[in-house]
């Protein structure tokens, strides 16, 4: 905001009561609120002197000039209105998120209308609030922000905060709108090798084995950075490449996890997390190809329709009372190896 | 300096010339100050912000400025001009101090007071414009300093088409609150204001010579009927002809000109009370008058009555009718009037309505003919009264101040006051009581607003007498004054003119009882145009539509337009060396010779992109243009290639 009656050097007493009365949020009904920048109350103060004038006077030019900034006030509030009220929903716009991953947003969608205005987001779940900002550039809006989840799960929303304070920055108006969409958060992988060894504790040199390497996967979160092709590397994460080398070639891979879903007596809540990180893990690191059988459902890696189920079933996964299913591959358990 | 600094400098400097422009409308403001704000944006907006004081330099501009209206208040200055100019010195300060957000502050701030002390200052038609001005830039540059110094940069302004639609519903929202709100007037102080207008002859103490010399266009008072159908216009409009306006009544003839006596017993009546000289059947009318530098208000022949006085008001024996101060704004008077009453004068002549003390000798030596032969002294009368209408109406008669009758006497030419005084004088010298009243005679006809508009070039003096115990009026004046002053004026003139009354009617007048009359009007504008109004609708409606969906129907029915561009391209096609078939699209067709493979893939794209609706469609001329283009670039491309 470029204008601010700070600039005026007022008192700091007075700011600190325009302070107090922007904090002041009027609710209008039907989840909608209206409060006022620190301008807009100059404004209105203007606004409430002019009427007062006007009418204690009976001058005409005074109710004109009154009906005038009342008017580009309605007209600043129903714009704001209009704006909230049609922003697009963020459900499809989401992207999938990690345990204690800060994801950076950026999207652009479409506008119903032509806006030029900065529309603060408050996407409300049961666990968490991830705050956001859309900002509306003519016809598309570009949604930014960083969401960092503090635990797996389908994170449904409850409602979606939206707050304006365009197009004059006068006026502030927020809508509470029913919550539409979901976001998947996923446990954050944790590296491991099917040997039986945590990743984490595989060190550098004995990966390398002072071999060149073979070939390049895509980067998984959880990976070391120094397996990182870093000459290759660009500034987008998705483009990391991440060195294969001999001796991990040498090992036969097991294209079938079948995961035990059960709690063994006084395995802890964390054991279980750390199971599925691995699992996760295991599913980035496989690509396109394997076979994940998740308690009892069983998933086909390689089929691009059943990856969004899969990944709904390991952010939503917990405790069952019964084995895996399936035979054979590779069985995963929850286990108290930390 | 960034394009979104820039527009933020030109707007907000917008903002301020609109409030400027609205101060510089009242007649209070000298013209020096609001030219200088008006000269330094000019030259800010030619040379850019380079041409900039600091605050400091600013603020000791504005300083200067304080110091120097309060020097100007002890040199004699008003108060309330006093005050304009150092509004507009510190306008001038803010012009040419440097753009900083604090700077844009002051700028809307201090434009939007501007145009608030210009409400109460001056009631100018052409106020709305810079108020509307200001509400378009008002919007426009706080859109834009809102969307200045946002993490991730400006926000782009808004589309011109986006913001307009907005300006037009705002508008209306304007016109409806105007028009719904309440009006309490609970004190004048702050209604808009302007310098009286000077006049002649309507004071107190007149000196001869000294009424009615030039002839002033200026419009003094605006006269419509209420009743705005055509037959109560037209019977307004014969009411109208030769109509007196009874205003000033100068009793006491001083030598060199005539004196009120202020009459020992007056009537006082309040705001809002209605004065009544007479009941019978009334027409309604409305007189707007401008604020003059006298009180009295005009009372035309046939009135009944003055309903909710607007300002109180005093009456006295003589039957003249006076503010109770000047007011120094435009007022309306509702009046109703009738054919031929005349207020009648609560008592007989005084003793100085007799009074012969200064008549001059050689007025008395100029009756004496008239009155040897005849006993009767009102005969006598008449035959001076013919006598004198038939001498020469001149405004520019040179008259001798020292002696102004005598003068008078001997050229036989003059204006109307001399007319009057005359005849008064030998009235009183024949010992019947007379009087000379000052006030209008006549008006111009306003054929486009259909009004009565009154200007000071009709003013007129006329005497009154008492003969068969009530006052007679007698008009001496000849009648050549008539057609001397049956001036026509430029329809332009006529139409600013209707455009004034239409201003002070419906916005400066606008009250409680007008809110009634718009809705009526309204609802017989439905009544009457109800169908038209519908079928405008209707046909707005099948535009919106049409305009809405043309592309979607347009391409709902492809082979019209397909049949009008597909002959065309394949007869290129063919003079290229290739034959498409019917069915073929144009993306399977082989490349026609003298086309790059590239040119012609772009060309098969953006046809494909107008056939399937995802940019508009082509017309004739469009597709020859891209013909022409897809050659162009080939052959750019092949000489480039041999070079």
């Amino acid at each position: 905001m470029a204008y601010d009656p700070a600039d005026l050097k007022l008192p700091h007493w007075l700011l600190r009561s325009l302070d107090a009365l922007v904090a002041i949020h009027i609710p209008l009904g039907f989840g909608w609120w209206v409060g006022f920048t620190r301008p807009g109350i100059i404004f209105i103060a203007a606004l409430l002197g002019v009427w007062a004038a006007a009418l204690y006077s009976g001058n005409n030019l005074l109710y004109l000039c009154g009906a005038m900034m009342t008017a580009i006030t309605a007209a600043a509030i129903v714009q704001a209105a209009r704006l909230l009220k049609r922003f697009p929903d963020l459900g499809p716009l989401l992207p999938l998120l990690q345990v204690n991953s800060v994801t950076v947003l950026r999207k652009y969608t479409d506008l119903q209308e032509p806006a030029s205005a900065v529309v603060g987001i408050e996407w409300h779940c049961v666990e968490e609030c991830f705050s956001l900002r859309g900002r509306c550039e003519g016809d598309r809006v570009r949604l930014e922000g960083k969401m960092k989840p503090q635990s797996r799960g389908i994170y449904r929303c409850s409602k979606l905060l939206l707050s304006s304070d365009a197009p004059l920055g006068l006026f502030l108006l927020a809508l509470e709108r029913r919550g539409k969409g979901e976001v998947v958060v996923m446990p954050e992988p944790a590296v491991w090798n099917p040997d039986g060894h945590n990743g984490n504790n595989l060190s550098g040199q004995q990966l390398n084995g002072g071999d060149e390497w073979l070939d390049l996967r895509g980067y998984v979160p959880g990976d070391s950075l120094s397996r990182v092709h870093w000459r290759k590397a660009s500034g987008d994460i998705r483009e990391w490449k991440v060195k294969r080398f001999a001796s991990e070639m040498e090992r036969p891979h097991e294209r079938l996890l079948r995961v035990d879903l059960r709690m063994p007596a006084g395995a802890s809540a964390a054991a279980f997390e750390r199971l599925l990180a691995r699992v996760w893990f295991w599913v980035l690191e496989q690509g396109s190809s394997g076979q994940l059988i998740l308690g009892q459902d069983s998933f086909d890696l390689g089929n691009s329709a059943q990856s969004a189920a899969l990944q709904r079933a390991i952010a939503a996964a917990h405790p069952e009372s019964l084995p895996a299913s399936g035979e054979g591959g590779l069985l995963l358990t929850v286990s108290d190896d930390s | 300096m960034t394009p979104s600094l820039l527009r933020a400098e030109r707007l907000t400097l917008a903002v301020l010339m609109c409030g400027v422009a609205a101060l510089a409308l009242s007649d209070f403001v000298s013209p020096f100050y609001w030219l200088l704000s008006t000269v330094a944006t000019l030259f800010r907006l030619w040379r850019g912000p380079s041409l900039q004081l600091s605050e400091m330099q600013a603020s000791f501009v504005g300083w200067f400025g304080f110091v120097w209206v309060i020097f100007e208040l002890f040199l004699g200055r008003a108060l309330v001009v006093a005050f304009t100019d150092f509004l507009l010195i510190l306008a001038f300060a803010i012009v040419v101090e440097a753009a900083t957000p604090r700077n844009h502050l002051h700028r809307m701030l201090v434009g939007l007071f501007l145009l608030l002390a210009g409400a109460v200052l001056t009631d100018s038609v052409l106020y709305a414009v810079p108020l509307f001005a200001m509400m378009w830039f008002l919007w426009r540059a706080a859109a834009c300093l809102y969307g200045m110094n946002l993490p991730g940069g400006d926000l782009p302004a808004m589309p011109l088409r986006h913001e307009v639609r907005w300006m037009f519903l705002m508008l209306a929202a304007t016109a409806v609150l105007f028009v719904v709100l309440p009006r309490f007037e609970f004190h004048s102080l702050l209604k808009p204001a302007q310098p009286r207008m000077e006049t002649s002859g309507f004071s107190d103490l007149v000196q001869l010579g000294d009424f009615a010399r030039s002839l002033d266009a200026r419009v003094a008072m605006r006269v419509e009927p209420l009743n705005l159908t055509p037959a109560g216009i037209n019977s307004f409009r014969k009411w109208t002809l030769g109509r007196y306006w009874r205003g000033a009544v100068l009793s006491r003839f001083t030598g060199s000109g005539w004196q009120k006596v202020t009459a020992p017993r007056q009537s006082h009546l309040g705001a809002g009370e209605d004065l009544v000289f007479a009941d019978g059947e009334a027409m309604a009318v409305a007189l707007y008058r401008e604020a003059s530098d006298h009180s009295y208000i005009q009372i035309p022949q046939g009135i009944l009555r003055i309903r909710d006085l607007p300002q109180g008001i005093q009456t006295d024996e003589a039957a003249t009718v006076q503010f109770s101060r000047a007011p120094s704004r435009r007022l309306r008077l509702l009046m109703d009037v009738a054919w031929a009453n005349t207020p009648e004068a609560a008592q007989g002549p005084q003793r100085w309505e007799r009074e012969q003390t200064h008549i001059p000798g050689a007025l008395r030596n100029w009756v004496k003919p008239y009155a040897a032969n005849s006993a009767d002294q009102v005969q006598v009368l008449a035959r001076i009264s013919a006598e004198l209408r038939g001498w020469t109406y001149d405004l520019n008669a040179p008259i001798d101040s020292e002696n102004p009758i005598s003068s008078f006497l001997k050229l036989k030419r003059g204006h109307c006051e001399l007319y009057a005084t005359t005849m008064a004088l030998a009235a009183r010298t024949l010992g019947i009581p007379s009087r000379v009243v000052n006030g209008y005679l006549g008006g111009d006809w306003n054929e486009i607003g259909d009004f009565l508009q009154i200007r000071h070039l009709h003013a007129h003096s006329w005497v009154e007498v008492w003969v068969n115990g009530r006052w007679k009026r007698m008009d001496a004046t000849p009648a050549s004054r008539s057609g001397l002053l049956s001036l026509s004026f430029p329809r332009f003139d006529q139409l600013w003119e209707s455009v004034k009354l239409g201003w002070y009617r419906y916005v400066l007048e606008f009250q409680n009882s007008d809110r009634v009359n718009v809705i009526k009007a309204l609802w017989q504008s439905i009544r009457v145009y109800g169908e038209w109004l519908l079928s405008a609708l209707l046909a707005a409606a099948v535009v919106m539509l049409l305009w809405r969906y043309g592309r979607a129907i347009r391409l709902h029915f492809p082979a019209h337009h397909g049949g009008t561009l597909w002959p065309v391209l394949d007869r290129w096609l063919t003079r290229r060396g290739v034959l498409r078939a019917q069915h073929q699209p144009l993306r399977d067709t082989a490349v026609p010779e003298g086309v790059s493979p590239e040119s012609w893939e772009r060309f098969v794209c953006k046809w494909e992109a107008q056939s399937y609706g995802r940019e508009s469609l082509w017309k004739k001329h469009d597709l020859k243009r891209h013909l022409r283009a897809l050659l162009k670039t080939t052959d750019t491309i092949s000489s480039n290639v041999l070079r």
